[in-house]
Order: C-alpha cells, then structure tokens, then sequence
C-alpha cells in the first residue's frame, strides 16, 4: 500500500535523508520513530508529493507520490504535524470547504466526529486553542473515509481524554482495514496503534520491527525518592540488573528500569520515602535500548 | 480550476476589492466635483502656462485642463490610480502562493485531490478578477459621478486608459505572481515586485520629463501606459495591449511550471 524504495533527498546543508526502504501492507499500521531532526517530516513530505527525490521512489496505492499527489490523496486522510488552519473560519466552514475540495457532502460524518471530539462547530478558528484546532485537522483528515492515514505527531495538544478517544477511533478504523503510517513520539500510543515500529535516525532507517521487539525495547521510568542523599547516593552507586540513574537530585533519584522485579527487590533493602512511575518516551527507550544493544556488540 | 477554491478565495478577498474599488471612485467623485472650479479657474490655468514644459509633462497636465478625462489625467491616471493598483496587485498577489506557503495552510488544499498546478492556476484567476473588479468598480463609480455631476464623460478616452491600466497591471500582477510561486516567502515576493514596480515607474517619470530621454519608455513596463497619450488616443492600444496580456500570460505561465515543480516545504 505505502513503498519507500532507496529515497534518498539531499538539503543545501546536507541534511536530509538517505536510502530509506519500507513496506507498510494494506491494513497494516507502522510506527515512525526518529528524534527531532532525524527525518521523519522529510520523509512524510515525499509521501504527500510535497518534495520530489532526489533518488529512489515514494508510492502509495503504486503509484509515485510526486507525480500523481492529488489522485492518491483522494484517498489518504493526512493530519499534519503543523496545524496551520485559515484563521477567517468556523470550524463548520473550514470543514465544509475541505469536503468542497473532495466534491463530498459529508456533513453527518462531520457531526459525529465533532461529538466525539467533543468539538464546537460553531467556534472561530481565531479564537481556538492548539488542542481545539487540533481536533479541527484530525476531523478534516478522517471525515472522508480514506483507505490510508498518514499521522504526524497525531495527539500532540491534545488533553489525555482526547488522546484516548483518538487512539480509540485508529483503533476502529484499523480493524475496518485500513492502513496507518504514524509518526509519534508516545510509546503507548504506538504501541496499542501499530504492528511495526520503524526507527529513523540522521536520514537513515536504522531497524524495522515488529511488537515483540517493540515492547522488549520497553523500559520503565521511575522517580523514587529516598530517606537522605546518602540512601540514594548508595542506591545510585549498586549494581542492579537492568536498573540506570537517569539523574540524581540529591535524595531523590530518576531511574530508568528493564526488569522491575529486581528493581522492586533492590528498592525493599533500602528506606524508600515515595515512588512514582513516568512515562517513558517511546524515542528515548529505543534509542537507548539500540545503543544498548550495539555496545553489546561492540 | 478548482471552483470550490476558487469560490473561498472570492469570499476572502472581495471586502479588498470592494474597499479599493470604491476608494479610488470616491476619489474619482472629489475630483469630478472639484473640476468645474478649477477648470473655470483662469489663475490655474495661468499657472499652468507658466510652469516649464518638462515640469507640466511630468505633472501629467500637457493635455490641458479643458476636459475632464484631461483633468483626471493630470490629477488622478498620472500618480494615484497606478499607485493604488500597484498595492493592490503587489498585495494580493503575492500572498497568493508564497503566503500559503510560509504559513503553512496550503496543506488543507493540497491534502485533498487537488494538484499543485490546479491550485496555482485558482489562484492566477483569483489575482486577474480580483484586479478586474477594482477596475471596474472605480471607473463605473467614476461614470455614476460624472453623471450626477452633470460632467461629459468621454467614453473612448475612460475605455482606453481603463484598458492601458488593466492590461498594464495585468503584468504587474504576472511577475508578481512569477516571484511567489518561486520563493517560499511572501515578502520576497513583495519586495522584489514592488522594486521592480518603483523601477519601472521612474524611468517612465524620467522619460517623461525629457525629450532625450524618451527612449526609456521602451524599456519600461510604463511606457506602455501613459494616460495622457491614451486619453488622446495617440497611443496605439490594440498592440500594445496584445503585447502586454502576451507578456503577462508567459509571466503566469511560468509561475504556474515553477509551482508545479517544486518543492514544497509544508
């Protein structure tokens, strides 16, 4: 459904990014994952026909997205990471004009997508939150009953029940069939979204994988904090299996997990005051977890 | 065309056209009323036959005062009206790829089935009709004063230099659009288009004020409008002007190729 074959671009400051090849099937959703910088907006922009390669190709439906953008985009819903809407507009009016564009009527989808959005049709552009005007794009990418979802940084904005009601209506629209390309930075948005994660890093594609090694890549962020200095002075300086100190603020400690029962055996020797898990972001876990992996090996 | 767009763009930029068009026929009806006393006024036209020859070439007033197509030649087709369509072309036009561009919002239109070449043409007609109808409205305001002020109106001498302007301005707004559908921000395009402009009309004024230098109006996008010529009807319209929609269609047309070649950075 979505090909990246060798797609190389090169910027006047050489950054861009270089043989990238990836296979995403019909009804599959891939993860794109990639610190700030590394190439994952460059490689969406070729998707929407918005850069031409310098080499190599970028197909969605087989067909080259540069020179057929707007027969693929009949079908392919996009939520940009940008949101730039016209600010001069309702968000009705707004949504109307992206339906003109398509030559649909789609105003009763429209509706129950703003309900479960939770979103004020009648409300200015001008006058809208980034999360409200957020709400406005994923609607205007997902009224149209696409085949493909292209989706970068999808819930950036968003508040936690607006987040939960978007990964639930990917959800739906995954067990409908259809495909999903989704940039993001949240781990467990991923990984309740997508069946592969694809890591991107300087303008290269270092690794493609599967769930499994998804959530084996997974680590836990703890912040735990202690009687006195010297407790978590002493706590930094042992060695438990799978357990690093991210920082260290005096009697409190930030840690970032692989096996919690050996964390959780380590914590119960000492005098542990609070303990609180943090969310652990997806970029940085794989990123440590491969550097992990490539010292191993080193 | 994509008519929907076409349709939305309409809606955003008739208040501008409406403001423009009937700002210039609101100075179009001062200065019909303001007419009869000073071309009844023998203290201005003594001034005027005082001023040098040079000097009343470059005031725009070498037709006289007699009539008052003249007169708005001198008062208004010299200096106003090119200024106000040229910041109204400029304005416009530049905005018209550049500004969707630089902020972003081209995504809505180009994430739906509408190619880039179908867009940039949109907005080309949007540029060309928003433009006609400042036109348009200011010299049908201008006809509406000179009847209620009981003023001739000459038709053929209004026809032509409304004609001289459009399809002067009609190039105007081609380079303009050329310059935004090739750099990704507006006021690039802004400023290249109105330092051309500025160009262009100084070597017109230099021209105009010197026999010697009559040359440069061949080099100039003004040489091609000159009101008091085409108020005479001493200028040749019907060439100049094919020459000038020529001229602005490849102007487009290239703005049209580039925009559809290259990259984006939405």
């Amino acid at each position: 459904m979505i090909e990246l074959a060798a797609l190389t671009k090169t910027f006047p400051n050489g950054r861009g990014i270089r043989d990238i090849s990836l296979t995403v099937a019909e009804g599959e959703a891939v993860g794109f994952l990639g610190p700030n910088g590394a190439g994952k907006t460059t490689t969406i922009r070729h998707l929407l026909g918005f850069l031409r390669a310098d080499a190599g190709q970028a197909r969605i439906f087989s067909k080259d997205c540069f020179l057929n953008a707007a027969e693929i985009h009949g079908q392919v819903g996009y939520l940009p990471g940008e949101i730039s809407l016209f600010p001069g507009m309702t968000a009705k009016g707004f949504l109307r004009l992206a339906a003109d564009l398509r030559g649909l009527r789609a105003e009763q989808s429209i509706r129950a997508l703003a309900m479960r959005f939770e979103l004020d049709l009648q409300q200015s552009i001008r006058k809208m939150s980034k999360g409200t005007k957020q709400k406005v794009a994923i609607l205007a990418a997902f009224f149209h009953d696409p085949a493909v979802y292209i989706l970068d940084e999808p819930t950036s904005g968003l508040d936690p029940l607006m987040q939960h009601a978007f990964v639930e209506l990917v959800q739906e629209e995954r067990a409908r069939g259809k495909t999903v390309f989704l940039s993001s930075h949240n781990f467990s948005e991923i990984d309740r979204l997508c069946d592969r994660v694809a890591i991107i890093k300087d303008g290269r594609l270092l690794r493609v994988d599967g769930s499994a090694e998804l959530r084996a890549a997974r680590f836990h962020q703890y912040r735990v904090e202690f009687a006195n200095a010297a407790v978590a002075q002493a706590v930094a300086s042992a060695s438990v299996t799978g357990m690093t100190v991210l920082r260290n603020e005096g009697s409190v400690l930030i840690l970032r997990v692989a096996d919690v029962n050996a964390f959780l055996r380590a914590m119960s020797t000492h005098d542990v005051r609070a303990l609180a898990s943090e969310e652990t972001q997806l970029e940085e876990s794989f990123l440590a977890y491969y550097s992990h992996k490539e010292d191993a090996h080193e | 065309m994509n008519m929907a767009w076409f349709r939305h763009m309409l809606r955003a930029v008739w208040p501008s056209v409406i403001v423009y068009g009937f700002s210039v026929a609101a100075y179009g009806w001062l200065i019909e009323w303001i007419y009869p006393t000073i071309a009844r006024s023998g203290q201005v036209q003594a001034l005027l036959a005082q001023l040098p020859k040079a000097m009343v070439r470059m005031l725009g007033v070498s037709g006289g005062m007699a009539s008052l197509p003249q007169f708005l030649d001198s008062e208004f087709f010299n200096l106003i009206w090119p200024l106000l369509l040229a910041i109204f072309s400029i304005g416009l036009t530049s905005r018209l790829a550049a500004g969707f561009v630089e902020d972003h919002s081209l995504v809505n239109v180009l994430a739906a089935p509408v190619s880039r070449r179908v867009f940039v043409i949109t907005q080309a007609s949007v540029s060309v009709v928003a433009l006609l109808g400042v036109i348009v409205l200011s010299f049908c305001g201008m006809w509406l004063g000179a009847v209620y002020f009981h003023e001739s109106w000459n038709a053929g001498a209004m026809n032509r230099v409304a004609i001289g302007g459009a399809v002067t301005f009609f190039v105007v707004s081609g380079y303009t659009f050329l310059l935004s559908a090739w750099v990704d921000e507006r006021r690039l395009a802004l400023g290249g288009a109105s330092a051309l402009t500025v160009l262009f009309y100084a070597l017109a004024a230099v021209a105009q004020m010197s026999n010697k230098a009559t040359w440069l109006y061949r080099v100039t996008l003004f040489g091609y409008y000159r009101p008091a010529a085409l108020i005479a009807g001493q200028q040749p319209l019907t060439g100049n002007g094919m020459i000038l929609i020529l001229v602005a269609c490849a102007l487009f047309g290239v703005g049209v190729w580039r925009f559809s070649v290259r990259d984006l950075s939405l």
